[in-house]
């Protein structure tokens, strides 16, 4: 299965008459963006603004994070399913528009505070605090099913993403990237077989990815082309518990890309399994059980990297997989963030054959970010329990600065003993 | 010249054994026992203007007194640092020392340091806030334990912050910390994976946890009689969420009155739980507390009565020993309001 990434870098994001992408910088007509918006039913209105790194500007409840991406619409959408009709993904080019970030921003029922300095501590800790970001924040039609709300904003997103990208058309990238990935079985390496088993939120609307458009709440675990969720099949529904991953991450998958850089050198990346985190108990231990099947008998592979896509609830499903995956003779590593208070432990379920993982980070840290900030975009406090004044100095968890704590080992932020 | 003060107890101050332990609050001009070490340790630059002391049994008995006195005495001698101990093993006068170190360093706003035995239950109290420089568990070690401290609070007084746990000779600080590290999480785990399968010793970077064994109270056999509580993680709460319950990373809880409802309605209630659809729940609150049921089982006598209060919290983030902190709490109510059983709903 061939995919290949036609990379068109942006340095520079500004408003302009024409939008036009040149030799990286990206001109956008405020108004033509805007009406492309304005055509989701459920959006009465919607505000846009350019953010660029080093700005005094604070962005609130982050919703989602997109990049724009584009392909010839005879191949269907870059987001089949979750906007326009379905098509397969992860096949011929695809254009993206590195180093931007589309934002969406909205207070949905629930949702927990996710922020984007552009400057100060709050931008070290997250790669979107260095990019230059188009926000956009939609007003819901009065009297808007919050739900049905949210999978407008999540469209939105993706509308203005693609509205960005399409300026690529035509044009000669700086570069492409081929993820050419033949999951059959290739007898001429000795290299150890590695699979991986991605789980994602699943939560029901607005707390969920989508795939192919379709909720994954009642999926069971499938095979998937790793190269269908770096081309858009995976998109995140409307709200982002800042820890869960954005649609930019899944875009730039760090640890699909991981495997595909190291395979047939250190590796064979056998393939991968794409599961769930079911509600109850019993589905979580058979959702296991399946995910390890296909692992070792479709996938044949030897080895497993398993990631999760929560906390709490998903630390679940991450021991129960780990100790199927070990008893049908699969070596495991998780990768799992840490929710740990002073002394006390830092997740909330094991397995005693969980021997080795990897920390992303000790979620409830708090950091101070101490910029003061000229312009705050997304609302005029913070959500739930934060408090403090939106332009200064705030002490908050790391994890609701969005992209700190990477589930998918994006960033190479950890937890250790101190 | 930079002024340090020290804390020590009346036995390092000179003044005597355990026969002296009730001793009061003082202070010397000068530095007295392991100061004195300390001072020719540190040179010139910086000198011990005030020897600071208080009896280890006066300490524990007058918390409050003895603290707001000797941090007075302190403040006289207008110090740049403080510095307290080392207490080596010593439990009274380790947490003397915390006490001291904690009141300073708030009051003062200046660098504090202590030194001690990381099992000396002082450091458990300040380890996470204060440097406090790891020592043996007697004076024998003394020698060793102020070199350690020399050469901690010469950093300090260049102006450089010493964070807790932060450098060699500091007591960690307990817990689990954030930091950066060179590789990414998915190189990472790929490569301890590929360890793994070659068969190498694989070191994890989360040590797995060890879990307290709940052992199950016997089982109610007359529920006729049984007087049964609501619990849940639910989040749900008077609409308004009056207590502010956080929806996520949640650190208390409510207890909520039924006055005598027969059923929980929608536009009463609601959860602020942020980690499922809440949608379902808002609409028929008695799907989390399952009021409604109940309240037809103690009229036909299945169960002996239910208890007039819930409680409620978010199970979202929240550490394991947060929890464990606010199930006590609420099981010690339950038990003083003679309830004899819980029926405990989550998310």
């Amino acid at each position: 299965m061939d995919f290949e990434l036609a990379h068109f870098p942006v340095r520079s994001l500004c408003w302009g008459a024409h939008t036009e992408y040149r030799e990286g910088e990206l001109v956008v007509n405020r108004e033509a963006l805007r009406a492309e918006l304005l055509a989701e039913p459920l959006i009465d209105d919607v505000e846009l603004s350019i953010v660029r790194p080093g700005d005094r500007t604070r962005i609130l409840h982050v919703v989602d994070i997109v990049e724009p991406r584009w392909k010839d619409p005879e191949r269907g959408s870059p987001f089949p399913g979750s906007l326009g009709p379905l098509y397969q993904c992860g096949l011929g080019r695809t254009h993206a528009l590195d180093g931007v970030a589309v934002v969406t921003s909205g207070s949905l029922p629930r949702s927990e505070e996710a922020i984007i300095d552009m400057c100060g501590p709050g931008s070290e800790l997250s790669r979107f605090g260095q990019m230059p970001g188009l926000v956009v924040l939609p007003k819901a039609r009065e009297g808007s099913d919050p739900g049905a709300f949210g999978l407008a904003l999540m469209r939105a997103g993706l509308r203005a993403a693609v509205f960005l990208a399409q300026t690529t058309q035509g044009l000669e990238p700086a570069r492409t990237e081929a993820f050419s990935l033949d999951l059959g079985r290739n007898a001429s390496t000795d290299l150890p077989r590695v699979g991986y088993l991605s789980f994602s939120y699943s939560h029901g609307i607005g707390r969920q990815k989508l795939f192919y458009g379709k909720s994954t709440k009642d999926i069971v675990p499938s095979v998937v082309h790793p190269n269908e969720l770096l081309d858009g099949a995976l998109v995140n529904d409307g709200y982002t518990k800042p820890t869960k991953n954005a649609t930019h991450d899944i875009l730039n998958h760090p640890m699909i890309r991981e495997l595909h850089r190291r395979h047939n050198r250190d590796l064979v990346f056998a393939g991968m399994v794409l599961a769930n985190h079911y509600a109850t108990y019993e589905e979580k231990a058979a959702g296991a059980w399946h995910a390890a099947r296909l692992l070792r008998h479709v996938v044949e592979a030897e080895a497993v990297v398993i990631t999760k896509d929560g906390g709490g609830q998903a630390d679940v499903d991450l021991m129960l997989a780990c100790r199927a995956c070990e008893e049908a003779g699969l070596r495991t590593v998780l990768v799992a963030k840490e929710e740990s208070g002073g002394d006390g432990p830092s997740m909330v379920d094991v397995a005693p054959q969980a021997d080795a993982m990897v920390s992303v980070g000790n979620c409830p840290e708090k950091v101070r970010l101490d910029e003061s900030m000229e312009l705050v975009i997304g609302g005029d406090g913070f959500l739930g329990a934060i408090q403090g004044d939106v332009s200064g100095t705030v002490e908050i968890p790391v994890q609701n600065i969005i992209g700190a704590i990477d589930p998918i080992g994006g960033s190479t932020l950890t937890a250790r003993p101190g | 010249m930079k002024r340090i003060v020290h804390y020590v107890n009346q036995f390092f101050a000179g003044l005597g054994g355990e026969e002296s332990a009730g001793s009061p609050p003082g202070a010397l001009e000068a530095a007295v026992g392991p100061g004195r070490l300390l001072q020719t340790l540190l040179g010139e630059g910086a000198g011990i203007v005030a020897t600071v002391h208080c009896g280890d049994d006066h300490f524990s008995e007058n918390e409050e007194e003895a603290t707001a006195r000797l941090l007075e005495l302190v403040k006289a001698a207008e110090p740049d640092l403080l510095f307290a101990g080392p207490a080596f093993g010593s439990g009274r006068y380790g947490l003397a020392c915390a006490g001291v170190c904690r009141a300073v360093g708030a009051e003062l706003g200046i660098p504090v340091l202590a030194a001690m035995s990381p099992s000396n239950p002082g450091a458990d109290t300040i380890r996470s806030e204060i440097p406090v420089v790891g020592t043996g568990e007697s004076s024998g070690d003394m020698r060793a334990a102020i070199e350690a401290s020399a050469a901690v609070i010469v950093k300090m007084l260049t102006g450089e912050t010493v964070a807790p746990g932060s450098e060699g000779g500091l007591i960690p600080r307990g817990g689990r910390w954030n930091t950066r590290v060179s590789k990414r999480a998915a190189e990472r785990a790929v490569d301890l994976l590929l360890a793994k399968v070659s068969g190498d010793l694989v070191e994890t970077e989360i040590p797995l946890p060890a879990f307290q064994e709940v052992e199950p109270a016997p089982g109610i056999h007359d529920l006729g009689h049984a007087k049964i509580a609501l619990v849940t993680t639910g989040g749900l709460v008077p609409r308004g969420n009056p207590d502010g319950i956080k929806s996520y990373l949640s650190t208390h809880f409510g207890a909520y009155h039924l006055e005598s409802k027969e059923h929980l309605a929608g536009d009463e209630f609601e959860s602020v739980h942020g980690g499922f659809f809440t949608a379902a729940v808002n609409d028929d609150p008695n799907r989390l507390i399952p009021l409604d049921v109940l309240r037809d089982a103690v009229r036909d006598g299945s169960l002996g009565g239910l208890h007039e209060y819930f409680y409620s919290t978010t199970g979202n983030g929240t550490p394991v020993e947060t929890a464990a902190d606010m199930a006590r709490d609420i099981a010690a109510s339950l038990e003083e309001d003679g309830v004899d059983g819980v029926i405990l709903t989550s998310a």
